[in-house]
């Protein structure tokens, strides 16, 4: 099964190089290279189970990017991705420290980086047909509290980081001039770790928390709009179903192609 | 919609606003009459057992509300009518479940008001709000005179009454953990009575004595009975007492005789036999005044060996005891009493690390020393039933966290006492050293808010 799927990917990435550069007169590889920049807001919510506590939490994130990217012949894009994260891992206990906390729930700001890789491969009728891929690091800063309470002075460190995966095939209806409605099905993975460091006096502990999100595949529905030429504006709305519930995220961009 | 559809609905709206309309003149009436002929039927049902502060009884239900459900589509305005109708006031609805909190006005009493509210025709249901508690109350029939695990204030021979949570927190340190049989605290002591109703399931084995030098650790004292029961009496078994540790098991070693007295050897083969026969806490509610290598070596040897050592500090007003005097290895415990102050004959010093309660703390007595229509249970004073506090303590720590070291064990008992005397000596002292343990804080997940 393994073996069949990386060459169906690699039959999928060899049509969407050669698809788009046969159909162009064959002058050479890369006719047409753009630079493009965007800007966004991300917010998702994605319900994550801890490993130690057998817990489930709603990890909420608000994102701001920076996306540089290059287009190449239109059908190819690569983007670099930096940003800011405000995340909110909801409330867990840590109790393989000497003194067992409640982390209760607040925004830990961080930086994010990561890279999208998108590609045009099937243009039929009113569709085109493509697929888009992204990964994301989040790196949320270290934070420091006084533990209350105790005869003594103790405090303790918590750093959360993720990691997001997101590919799927995007269908996107280009009937209309400047707006592009599309639908993308996509896989969708987000893990992480919240590292907590506990120091009262010579008393020290820490626990590495693990979490890794409950759903797995997700829907979005998003709409290109074009209103002056070079500027896009971009609007997702995410659905991503687990067990016990639905999770959801709203994305909104600006795109400008020099 | 046809005319005569029409005609129906008008005639179903006017029916509902009128009939609306008198009901606060139904439950003036209901009122009325319940006041005259009030049964008690729900209310012995469910309100018998009244609550009574003052005597220490447990709280029940809310007293000053009740909870009543409507049936459907009454508004909150007529929910509030009705209520005023019965000289009451209602809150807002709870939503989902659809309650509401109808206050019980002056005068009367949640069961009449209950009795009242359930005759209403547009009442499904009311009933008390009975009262929730995040902590562990065990059954056992004198756990409300045990001040040490929870403070209410309540009676104690030789005071009028405590101060309320001047305790080590235990109730709600049992929501965490109320132990597990894999943990083992060896009381080293004058033995344990084996037949003993609060202690007769709670023996790891018939022990060690090094008194009679036989393998049965019988009390024929007193004083390791009383020990053992403070540490780890069978719990929630609706007899006796709460133990701290509800669920570890006791090793009794018997090496003082039954006059209390022992030798240092004896002792010392004891912590040793101890260490090497399943202990994780060893409890040494003795002591003497010579310092001794030997004894050090032993406590050392436990210590090296994964063991928890706590002793009392001694009662003699002076210098602490050997072997809580050995500070690298052993937990030294002073006494406080029902109001958090030090027990007046409680040792003290550099070497005390924590207190806790000992003054009039009720625990078990071997059965024979008691007359047989008489409960095995008796009040005790002394640095002697502080220790078994820690011990009880130390045991929990390791039932919820076995990977913990000593070392560890001790400073989380250390650091997360509560520093009940810090308006004469803030900070760590030697009278009370960190200060009172407290259970909750070192076994609750405490709150680190952003």
């Amino acid at each position: 099964m393994a073996k069949w799927r990386i060459v169906l990917s690699i039959r999928i990435l060899f049509l969407a190089w050669t698809v788009p550069s046969s159909a162009q007169n064959q002058t050479g590889l890369i006719q047409d290279l753009r630079i493009k920049a965007t800007v966004g807001f991300e917010h998702f919510n994605r319900a994550i189970a801890w490993d130690a506590s057998e817990e489930t939490t709603k990890l909420k994130s608000s994102v701001f990017t920076f996306r540089p990217a290059l287009e190449i012949n239109q059908r190819f894009s690569l983007a670099g991705i930096i940003g800011y994260s405000l995340s909110n891992h909801g409330t867990v206990f840590s109790r393989e420290l000497p003194l067992s906390l409640e982390l209760v729930e607040g925004n830990t700001g961080g930086l994010l980086f990561g890279g999208e890789l998108g590609a045009m491969l099937v243009e039929t009728g009113d569709f085109e047909i493509g697929l888009r891929g992204e990964y994301v690091y989040y790196n949320g800063k270290q934070e420091s509290f006084e533990i209350p309470g105790l005869a003594v002075n103790g405090t303790v460190n918590t750093q959360p980081k993720w990691q997001r995966i997101h590919g799927g095939l995007q269908f996107t209806y280009i009937r209309y001039s400047y707006i592009y409605p599309y639908l993308r099905l996509a896989y969708d993975y987000l893990w992480g770790r919240l590292v907590v460091e506990e120091q009262i006096q010579d008393l020290t502990g820490s626990q590495e928390m693990t979490f890794k999100s409950s759903g797995r595949f997700n829907a979005v529905a998003g709409l290109d709009y074009e209103p002056a030429d070079g500027w896009t504006l971009k609007a997702e709305l995410s659905i991503l179903p687990n067990s016990s519930s639905v999770d959801w995220g709203v994305m909104a961009g600006l795109s400008y192609v020099f | 919609m046809t005319t005569k559809h029409k005609l129906v609905l008008v005639l179903i709206v006017l029916f509902t606003v009128i009939s609306l309309q008198a009901l606060p003149q139904q439950a003036r009436q209901s009122q009325e009459r319940i006041r005259g002929d009030l049964t008690q039927r729900i209310a012995d049902r469910v309100i018998s057992p009244r609550a009574d502060t003052e005597t220490g009884e447990i709280r029940l239900y809310a007293e000053d509300h009740i909870l009543v459900k409507f049936r459907p589509l009454l508004t909150t305005q007529h929910v509030q009518a009705m209520a005023r109708a019965y000289g009451s006031h209602a809150s807002q609805k709870i939503p989902i479940v659809d309650l509401y909190r109808i206050q019980v006005p002056e005068g009367s009493t949640v069961a009449e008001m209950v009795h009242a509210w359930n005759q209403n025709y547009y009442v499904e249901y009311a009933k008390p709000d009975y009262i929730a508690r995040v902590a562990v109350t065990p059954n056992d029939l004198f756990f409300r005179d045990q001040y040490a695990l929870s403070n209410t204030g309540q009676t104690v021979p030789g005071s009028p009454g405590g101060t309320p949570s001047a305790d080590i927190s235990a109730t709600t340190a049992w929501e965490e953990t109320t132990g597990v049989s894999d943990i083992v605290i060896a009381v080293i002591d004058t033995g344990v009575d084996l037949t003993h109703p609060d202690l007769k399931n709670k023996m790891y084995s018939s022990g060690k004595d090094f008194v009679n030098g036989d393998d049965d650790a019988t009390d024929d004292f007193w004083h390791g009975t009383a020990v053992a029961g403070i540490a780890a009496a069978e719990s929630n078994n609706g007899i006796g007492i709460a133990g701290v540790a509800w669920n570890c098991m006791v090793l009794p070693v018997k090496c003082m005789d039954q006059n209390g007295e022992g030798s240092y050897s004896d002792v010392i083969e004891g912590i040793l036999w101890a260490t090497d026969n399943g202990a994780h806490v060893i409890n040494l509610s003795l002591g003497g005044p010579f310092d001794d290598p030997d004894l050090e070596e032993a406590v050392r040897y436990a210590f090296q060996n994964g063991v928890v050592v706590v002793a009392s500090s001694g009662n003699e007003s002076g210098e602490v005891l050997y072997p809580a005097a050995y500070d690298n290895y052993v937990l030294a415990v002073a006494s406080t009493d029902m109001d958090d102050k030090q027990a007046p004959e409680s040792n003290f010093g550099p070497e005390i690390d924590v207190a806790a309660p000992g003054e009039a703390v009720l625990t078990t007595v071997p059965v024979w020393s008691v007359p047989s229509n008489y409960y095995p249970y008796s009040w005790t004073w002394g640095t002697s039933f502080a220790a078994p506090h820690v011990s009880g303590m130390a045991a929990l720590i390791l039932s919820a966290k076995p990977w913990m070291e000593v070392a560890d064990v001790m400073n989380v008992i250390r650091y997360t006492a509560d520093d009940v005397n810090t308006d004469e000596y803030p900070g760590r002292d030697d009278y009370l050293g960190y200060g009172r343990i407290n259970l909750d804080t070192c076994l609750v997940p405490i709150p680190i808010k952003k």
